[in-house]
């Protein structure tokens, strides 16, 4: 992989400074919820399709994605991930709220962005990822040193 | 002279229970005090003191007490507008959305009201997530060539009827009209709305982070579709406003409210520490 989401997000908060301009708080932003997005699109590829997912698009979109980790079909994937609703709704409306941000600040030029919201999308973005982290190591968890050294 | 004094009383202990009011989460020491102070206004302004006790009450969260209260003076007062627009005030600010719309439905809707008022009312249904009504009153003042309490970011400005020399840091409020579009296409009811923001502000507020403005922005996504995205402004530090934010989208989930999980709206929260309002 040339870039990963950590990367992204990192990227995102060097821009977020005090001094910023505009146009860095609004490329800050976009960052941000594209980090927060790629963290979560290998799962979105792992659970099952919506119950509005038109098959026609074959990929997985933004709202197909916030879909998807809201609906929560895990079964056959992870028990682990059973028993996270409470976290898997926080990062499906954190996900959602940084899209609209971000779609805000990429469309909408005439609105303004200020260093307090870039650094909310910031925020969440790296709340997002933390929680992606968490969904990786229970679907993938390391393994146990013992059986490494089997 | 003993007017003057009591009104110099009056305007003393509304200034604190306003502070306590939109300032973090007040200490039962302060509401205490202030409660005991009204012991001097009542003796010479019953009714202001009637007015200061509804707000210490909803400072407390007793919104069934400040309602009583509240509802005691209007009624004692035939509605006088002081007072009307204190209770509509204090509902507002404490997130009692359905207690400010039949405020409003009761003795406001349909009234000439002055400009100042009207704006501020505006403001403050705009505030609660009645947007159809906010943004029908800001049209009309836009209509007869008056502000409607947009800068040119679409921050609105809330002015509180006490004198200018007070000097408090008073609550801002922010909308964008465009909401109106976006709850009409995707067919969501105001009170859907109202009552998200009813438990969004109510929650800040008990974690001592009152919303002191709510900025809205209208989004078109790509796929043609819409939604609206509203930050409740607070003052605190970018970490612990961003784990609230995290607990909020937690806590409103466990309602499941449809307006909510299919994303038509979207909240966030801000920490407005050291930004400038309206900036």
């Amino acid at each position: 992989m040339a870039v990963d989401a950590t990367q992204l997000c990192k990227f995102s908060q060097t821009l977020v400074e005090p001094g910023a301009t505009e146009v860095e708080l609004r490329a800050a932003s976009s960052r941000a919820y594209y980090a927060a997005y790629h963290s979560l699109l290998w799962l979105g590829a792992l659970l099952p399709p919506s119950d509005s997912y038109d098959d026609r698009s074959r990929h997985i979109g933004h709202r197909e994605l916030k879909r998807r980790i809201s609906e929560w079909k895990t079964e056959g994937l992870h028990d682990g991930l059973a028993s996270l609703k409470v976290v898997k709704q926080q990062v499906a409306l954190a996900l959602e709220s940084a899209r609209k941000f971000r779609e805000a600040c990429d469309y909408q030029l005439d609105e303004s962005v200020s260093f307090n919201e870039a650094n909310a999308q910031v925020e969440r973005a790296r709340r997002i990822l933390r929680h992606a982290q968490q969904f990786r190591d229970i679907v993938y968890p390391e393994p146990a040193e013992s059986d490494v050294s089997a | 002279m003993a007017q003057a004094v009591a009104q110099t009383i009056y305007r003393d202990l509304r200034s604190q229970a306003h502070r306590l009011l939109t300032t973090g989460k007040p200490t039962d020491f302060e509401v205490r005090r202030l409660s005991g102070d009204l012991e001097k206004l009542a003796g010479v302004d019953a009714m202001g003191a009637l007015e200061i006790k509804a707000t210490l009450a909803a400072v407390r969260g007793d919104h069934e007490a400040s309602v009583q209260l509240f509802d005691g003076l209007l009624a004692a007062t035939g509605g006088e507008a002081r007072f009307l627009r204190r209770a509509t005030q204090v509902a507002a600010v404490t997130g009692q959305t359905l207690r400010l719309k039949a405020l409003y439905d009761h003795y406001l809707a349909g009234l000439e009201l002055p400009v100042d008022w009207k704006r501020e009312i505006g403001q403050l249904l705009g505030f609660n997530g009645w947007y159809r009504e906010s943004v029908r009153i800001q049209g009309e003042l836009r209509a007869i060539g008056e502000d409607p309490g947009t800068k040119d970011t679409n921050w609105l400005s809330f002015a509180e009827p006490i004198a200018e020399d007070e000097g408090e840091e008073l609550p801002g409020f922010a909308s964008r009209t465009s909401a109106t579009d976006v709850l009409d296409v995707n067919g969501v009811a105001d009170e859907e709305v109202a009552l998200l923001f009813s438990k969004s502000i109510t929650l800040l507020r008990a974690w001592a982070l009152p919303p002191a403005a709510a900025r809205t922005i209208n989004v078109v996504h790509e796929d043609s579709t819409s939604g609206i995205f509203v930050s409740f402004m607070v003052k605190g530090n970018v970490d612990d406003v961003a784990e609230a934010e995290w607990s909020l989208f937690g806590e409103l989930a466990a309602d499941a409210p449809p307006v909510l999980l299919n994303g038509v709206i979207s909240i966030g929260v801000l920490a407005c520490q050291g930004e400038a309002r309206g900036s």
